[in-house]
């Protein structure tokens, strides 16, 4: 759990300062969380595939599912440490044999996710990983796409999530974890996003709580914390 | 077919990383055997053999970046550079990258493509070790070697888990140097 972690507070602080925001990426308004800074400081990279693997070590995870093409950079050193598989989630005619394919909306219009037919077995436990939950949407579609087989999903992690997208609410009850927690300023308007509107799906009762925040958001490398900025990105 | 590498020969891990990949005929077009490592991916004894041999050879080689290629270099290079302590370093398709970007072209079989690199992940003096899945004409790894070389970088090697012999004599003939583990297999190696 994270809070019982001694050093979680430490590693947290200094991975979330090790990402940088790039601005009006990829269009105006957007704040990009960019996590290549992350992987330039390999005690900060370190920390952040420690604190997954503490988590998940012993849960019996069997598989550990990365999203094109950042969560094929986390995904695999965990899946190493805990003795999982690794399967690739990927876009269209990526994946060489025969796939199974889950559709999911875009902000414009919609994409199409792709796993290998007998990459997993019914029963196994997985968990997803992808660098950003944003709006969650990308995340669900590799939810369902493991769920059609018989996968249970234990949770979702990622490495930054940006809660005022509400992508939470989105995985409905299933649990998110992350490593650092970007606060959004309640109320601020995130410009050039569309508002985000659910069908109405509400977090079950039993969902986790369990949530890992830096204290401070990230701000843009030029300036100190602005606590008026607006936070906002796209998961790719 | 295993490569016959010093220390390496005969070595079984090599035997079990060659059984776990899987081969898939006329994949992206016809007459292609692609080499699926997906499956080596799904083997976990297999994939930690593959990343120790590649983190045995590299340890002591002074490397401070690991660059994979975009996206099957994503799946191995991590794991490297986080066990020899370098940077990771992603070289991806156009436009992917936020951050400003030196980018290299190279030719395919039809037309053309371009690798792009954050400018400042690497610096002068940086020893890299560049890596891919598999290493066909060897177009993407010279674009990746141009890269890392024009920001100052030294790449000391490209590490493949597949690739051929006669691959690695092109290389050779270009003062660089390319390693891997195994060579492709054909449809009648698999059971």
């Amino acid at each position: 759990m994270a809070s019982d972690l001694p050093q979680g507070d430490d590693r947290i602080a200094k991975i979330a300062s090790s990402i940088r925001v790039i601005p009006n990426f990829p269009k105006p308004g957007v704040m990009f969380q960019d996590i290549t800074t992350l992987l330039l400081d390999p005690r900060a990279f370190r920390d952040t595939i420690d604190l997954f693997v503490e988590r998940y070590k012993g849960q019996d995870i069997s598989v550990v599912a990365g999203i094109e093409a950042r969560g094929f950079i986390f995904g695999p050193p965990v899946a190493l440490a805990i003795g999982a598989k690794f399967v690739p989630m990927r876009k269209p005619n990526k994946l060489p044999g025969e796939v199974i394919s889950e559709e999911y909306t875009l902000e414009y219009g919609a994409d199409v996710m792709e796993m290998h037919v007998g990459a997993v077995q019914a029963g196994e436990r997985a968990i997803i990983m992808d660098d950003l939950i944003a709006t969650g949407g990308t995340l669900c579609a590799a939810i369902k796409l493991l769920e059609r087989v018989g996968v249970h999903v234990v949770e979702c992690a990622c490495v930054i999530e940006l809660p005022e997208l509400k992508g939470r609410d989105r995985l409905g009850d299933r649990p998110l974890d992350r490593t650092s927690c970007l606060e959004g300023i309640p109320g601020t308007a995130i410009e050039g996003f569309e508002p985000y509107v659910d069908g109405g799906r509400k977090r079950g009762p039993g969902a986790i709580d369990e949530v890992w925040c830096s204290t401070s958001p990230v701000s843009l490398e030029s300036g100190q914390g602005d606590q008026g900025s607006a936070l906002g990105a796209f998961g790719f | 077919m295993f490569a016959a590498e010093n220390g390496l020969k005969g070595d079984p891990r090599l035997k079990a990383i060659s059984e776990a990949i899987r081969v898939i005929p006329n994949f992206p077009k016809p007459g292609i055997m692609f080499q699926d490592i997906t499956t080596l991916l799904l083997d976990h004894n297999a994939f930690k053999h593959t990343i120790d041999i590649f983190v045995d050879r590299y340890r002591d080689m002074d490397i401070s970046v690991v660059a994979g290629v975009e996206a099957r270099g994503f799946m191995f290079g991590p794991s490297i550079a986080l066990a020899i302590g370098a940077k990771f370093v992603p070289l991806r398709k156009p436009r992917k990258l936020p951050g400003e970007v030196i980018s290299e072209s190279y030719v395919l079989e039809y037309g053309t493509d371009s690798l792009e690199m954050h400018v400042g992940a690497v610096r002068p003096g940086d020893r890299a070790l560049i890596i891919d899945d598999l290493v066909a004409t060897g177009g993407t790894l010279f674009a990746a070697i141009n890269l890392l070389e024009r920001s100052g970088a030294e790449v000391t090697e490209c590490a493949c888990v597949i690739g051929l012999p006669i691959v690695k004599e092109r290389f050779r003939s270009n003062g660089k140097r390319l390693y891997f583990l195994v060579e492709p297999r054909q449809l009648e190696d698999c059971c």
